[in-house]
């Protein structure tokens, strides 16, 4: 029997270290969430908390000189009503079963597409190899299917885009050739690393409404990483909040920005440039940068940049994980007992 | 195109009226040691024979008209006609470049590519210490030291590009396949140098790739890594190697000349040796001129390659 | 808060370090750039004492000694070690069937090595005349080949030495000129741009397009036969440049194009810096460790280029030595096979090769900020 809306991927104590000469790097250090059915999930973090790292981890495609641990459990379909649970980092990297999954059961669409997509080949070619992948060796049948989704993701003329190259395309339609790229084998989860954040805004409009509509259709979870605290409140339902490696604050978005915890998930929401306010007031912006966590001490990672941080107490020891209510969970010694 | 053609032929033209005095002069000089008399009358009528009373831009429009007919002038040493001389020679020159960049490159591209993805590997350490030697040996001390262990330990002269018997003889298939036994080590050790290069350059490129987001796209779709590798990294590095044509072209065949002199192959190096020592302008001028017009073919014919090869270059090329 | 040297963490330690120092800190990892340092700098301190370190002079004769192998320095002579390092003489004899002269090892005749012996005399820098060498043998009756003779009898190490001398400075001087070519002209081509570039890049293309080595053969042969091995060092210096430039040009002006479009470069001119300022602090540093690295290869292409000219017998003329023109004496492999010693200097060659291409390949590495 399963519940209304199960977990389609659950990653537990999450770790990925980077072994550089200067030190090891943690750039996600355990990290633990779930991704239900249908729903899409927002990690969010100003650039260098780990959030991309962490999307990376989920399909084990870091570089060669950083190593995972932990578990990512990906809860999959095999007939209408079974599924089986496997757990990705368990994988080979070189296998065979991992490439079921990448492209297939999750897919991913990038931040940049002029770098994402390879210049030397047609959009066509790069969509068709998705295909012949994960759906179909068939030439006509591929061709259809690649037609159809090009369409699907508004492209105006599809069988012209399927000719072009890259840099033919505006930034626009890259991002959609990429998204119909990554959806031609209907995954049950899209992770979505920064999609919008080199567009223009008319066009990031644009793109996330063909997500949500995408998303509707094909019955797929999202995991949607961004630092931009807007496209959350329009795009998720559930919303995690990184820092330094490590999540800070998680809950529904609804919680997140009406009753923010975390003291970097307050300096967060109160940094946004509000419509309205007076005009020479200052941007709330927060203290301090995010340093490097480069063999971090065991603290809390804000303390640094925290105006509520208690000294001997949070910078001794890393706060716990506290549940509040229902799903809202905030790791801050404020909330321990 | 044209103009570099027409100032590679300005320049051969300065190289051939460069040393002081000309061959005639020192034609003459040679002959009066050995007890020839000329006197005044024949040496004229020598200088207007040869041209060279006229003005030298008249001498420069006089040759150029005859190199468009296909006349290069006469070598005043072999008393020949250029073209004969040259003829042969050139040919062989060509096909000996040709193959040694083909050799450069078949066998550069795979080393770099095993290089670019084990690295760190003994392999690739190993590589590239063969590299840099190879790099840092000049080609006649590899071609001299080839020709000692041959000569000492096997009895066999390895120079030359034909057997005794075949060097006079006319074309034939049996001629063509001596050639093909004397070939390998020319090419070997006028390629070392090449091949180290362009290892480096493959290796270097194909880092550069491995690193890049589309690589990254294509392993999130579940591309396998052999396939991946291939298609990706390695299609798009293979572009600036194309365009490394166009610098190696030039190494070769100016390696070509030198090992030729030494392994005492009958291509255009050791006839360019002869040519300068003796003064013998025309032959020389010509020499230098036709190489570097073989060399100008070349580098044309790979930057059409290159774009070609890569579509990026194409869209530019259309005008946009 | 009080920023003192020793109160600083790792970490900022890390990020405050100039660029030298970061080049130098990575540099001093590159194993092998070190050795090329080390090995280079005993080659040039060698070089530039060179009457000193040679036993003999540059044209002293053994007639007795024509093609003799090279002697073996030992410490063990059957019987007891010796601290002090010794040859044996040689026993001079005829081949019976080949009539050749070979030399046998004679057991009986010891001759000790020492340090700062009396020898030849020799002027240094042309002025003081000094007859104290680096080693020798003070029994005069002996001799001491360590690269063996060539065929004149003369020693081999001395010449050598010698040769390194003009081999090792010809790279230097040519960099030299090529450098302040290669700077003229990049720079002129990549700030001005336009037509002017697009001339100075037409002529470099064509420069490349010659084959360097016939190229220089056929300048070479014009420098007039009675010139003085100076003039004529200095001539096939310029005929090296003619080429060498280029490179030089190339990097110089693709760096000038690509800083100018820089986003720093435009902050700078923004935030007010006069234009000599920005190109003094902003431009210059950026591109000189490439221009570093291009000068550190760029040497020992030129010092191939000679070592070819003086080899095919174009290149510097004798008295003078380089080692392209005691390989000469090798271009014969019927001699080669019986005096393979003479190969030596082509060891020297490939030595110093290596180790510039290290130390420009850990150069660059080190200055590479992206690694």
């Amino acid at each position: 029997m399963t519940k209304k809306s199960d977990a389609i991927l659950e990653a537990k104590n999450l770790k990925t270290y980077f072994r550089l000469d200067e030190g090891t790097l943690k750039a996600v250090d355990g990290v633990n969430f779930k991704i239900e059915e249908g729903k899409t999930m927002g990690l969010v973090g100003e650039s260098g908390c780990g959030k991309s790292v962490t999307a990376y981890s989920l399909l084990k495609i870091i570089p060669p000189e950083a190593s995972g641990s932990g578990e990512v459990l990906l809860r999959r379909k095999i007939k209408p009503g079974t599924y089986e649970v496997i757990d990705i980092m368990k994988m080979d990297i070189r296998g065979k079963a991992i490439r079921e999954i990448r492209g297939k059961e999750i897919s991913m669409i990038f931040q940049e597409p002029m770098t994402s997509l390879s210049p030397v080949h047609s959009i066509g070619n790069q969509i068709l190899e998705a295909i012949y992948l994960h759906k179909t060796k068939e030439k006509k049948q591929a061709r259809e299917l690649a037609l159809e989704i090009l369409k699907k993701v508004g492209v105006a003329n599809p069988a012209q885009t399927i000719e072009d190259y890259p840099h033919h395309l505006s930034g626009g339609m890259r991002q959609r050739a990429m998204i119909a790229m990554a959806l031609c084998s209907h995954p049950a989860l899209l992770i979505a690393d920064e999609p919008t954040t080199s567009l223009d805004v008319t066009v990031q409009a644009q793109v996330l409404d063909l997500m949500k509509s995408l998303q509707a259709e094909f019955g797929m979870s999202i995991l949607f990483i961004t630092h931009d605290l807007g496209v959350i409140a329009e795009m998720t339902d559930v919303v995690t909040v990184m820092y330094l490696g490590k999540i800070v604050e998680c809950g529904t978005v609804g919680d997140i920005f009406d009753e923010p915890l975390h003291p970097y998930t307050q300096a967060l929401l109160k940094s946004i440039p509000q419509v309205g306010a007076k005009a020479k007031s200052p941007l709330q912006a927060i203290q301090g940068s995010v340093p490097v966590p480069l063999d971090f001490p065991i603290m809390c990672p804000f303390f640094s940049r925290c105006s509520q941080a208690r000294q001997g107490m949070c910078d001794t020891a890393f706060p716990p994980e506290t549940l509040i209510k229902n799903e809202h969970r905030v790791s801050c010694f404020l909330y321990s007992s | 195109m044209l103009i570099v053609l027409l100032a590679v032929s300005v320049v051969a033209f300065i190289i051939i009226q460069l040393p002081p005095g000309d061959y005639l002069t020192s034609m003459i000089s040679r002959l009066r040691s050995m007890g020839v008399a000329f006197d005044q009358v024949q040496i004229r009528a020598f200088e207007k024979q040869y041209g060279l009373d006229l003005p030298i831009y008249v001498q420069y429009f006089k040759w150029m008209w005859n190199m468009l007919h296909g006349d290069f002038g006469k070598s005043l040493q072999w008393n020949a006609p250029v073209r004969e001389l040259i003829g042969e020679r050139l040919l062989l020159t060509v096909i000996i470049s040709v193959l040694t960049l083909l050799f450069a490159y078949v066998v550069a591209i795979p080393i770099g590519i095993y290089s670019a993805t084990h690295q760190y590997s003994l392999a690739d350490y190993g590589f590239t210490v063969l590299g840099f030697i190879g790099l840092a040996t000049p080609n006649f001390l590899l071609a001299l030291i080839l020709m000692y262990v041959f000569y000492k330990y096997f009895g066999i002269s390895a120079g030359g590009l034909f057997s005794i018997e075949y060097q006079l003889a006319p074309w034939s298939m049996a001629k063509f396949l001596d050639l093909l036994k004397h070939l390998p080590i020319p090419i070997i050790v006028i390629g070392t140098a090449g091949t180290a290069s362009i290892v480096r350059v493959m290796r270097g490129c194909l880092l550069d790739e491995l690193r890049k987001q589309y690589v990254i796209t294509a392993r999130a779709k579940g591309v396998s890594e052999k396939v991946l590798l291939f298609k990706y990294p390695v299609r798009v590095a293979i572009n600036p190697i194309v365009s490394t044509i166009g610098w190696t072209l030039p190494v070769i065949v100016s390696g070509e000349t030198i090992t030729a002199i030494v392994l005492n192959l009958p291509t255009t190096g050791p006839l360019l040796l002869q040519a300068l020592l003796f003064e013998d302008m025309y032959l020389a001028g010509s020499i230098v001129m036709l190489l570097t017009f073989l060399i100008v073919i070349g580098t044309l014919l790979s930057d059409i390659l290159l774009v070609w090869m890569d579509p990026r270059i194409r869209y530019v090329k259309r005008g946009i | 808060m009080p920023r003192t040297r020793d109160k600083l963490t790792a970490e900022q330690r890390y990020y405050l370090a100039t660029q030298w120092q970061l080049i130098w800190r990575k540099l001093k990892k590159h194993k092998l750039a070190l050795i090329g340092i080390t090995v280079l700098i005993i080659l040039y301190a060698t070089a530039l004492f060179c009457e000193f370190f040679s036993p003999y002079s540059i044209s002293k004769r053994f007639p007795e000694y024509i093609y003799c192998q090279p002697q073996r320095i030992r410490f063990f002579d059957g019987k007891s070690i010796s601290f002090r390092p010794f040859v044996y003489g040689y026993q001079r004899d005829r081949d019976a069937v080949t009539l050749r002269r070979i030399y046998r090892i004679d057991e009986d005749k010891k001759y000790y090595i020492y340090l700062f012996v009396h020898g030849d005399e020799y002027k240094i820098c042309n002025i003081l005349p000094m007859d104290i060498h680096f080693f020798g043998l003070k029994d005069q009756k002996g001799v001491i080949f360590i690269f063996g003779t060539d065929k004149l009898g003369r020693d081999l190490f001395s010449r050598n030495v010698y040769a390194a001398r003009v081999s090792l400075s010809i790279g230097l001087v040519g960099v030299a000129v090529s450098f302040i070519l290669g700077c003229l002209f990049g720079g002129i081509s990549g700030y001005y741009g336009g037509a002017v570039d697009t001339v100075i890049q037409r002529i470099i293309e064509f420069l490349l397009s010659i084959p360097t080595i016939p190229l220089w053969m056929a300048l070479s042969a014009a420098l007039p036969p009675r010139w003085s091995p100076l003039k004529v060092y200095f001539g096939i210096t310029v005929i090296l440049s003619v080429i060498g430039w280029t490179g030089l040009a190339r990097v110089v002006r693709g760096k000038f194009l690509e800083l100018r479009e820089e986003d720093f470069i435009m902050a700078a001119e923004i935030s007010g810096l006069r234009k000599g300022q920005i190109i003094l602090r902003h431009l210059i540093p950026s591109f000189t460790s490439y221009l570093i690295v291009n000068l550190t290869l760029s040497i020992p292409w030129m010092i191939l280029g000679e070592t070819s000219l003086s080899f095919l017998g174009l290149g510097i003329r004798a008295p003078a030595v380089s080692w392209g023109v005691l390989l000469k004496d090798a271009q014969n492999v019927r001699t080669l096979v019986h005096a393979p010693w003479l190969l030596i200097p082509g060891i020297f060659v490939v030595v110093t090769v290596l180790a510039f291409n290290f130390v420009g390949d850990g150069i660059r590495d080190a200055a590479d900020p992206y690694k």
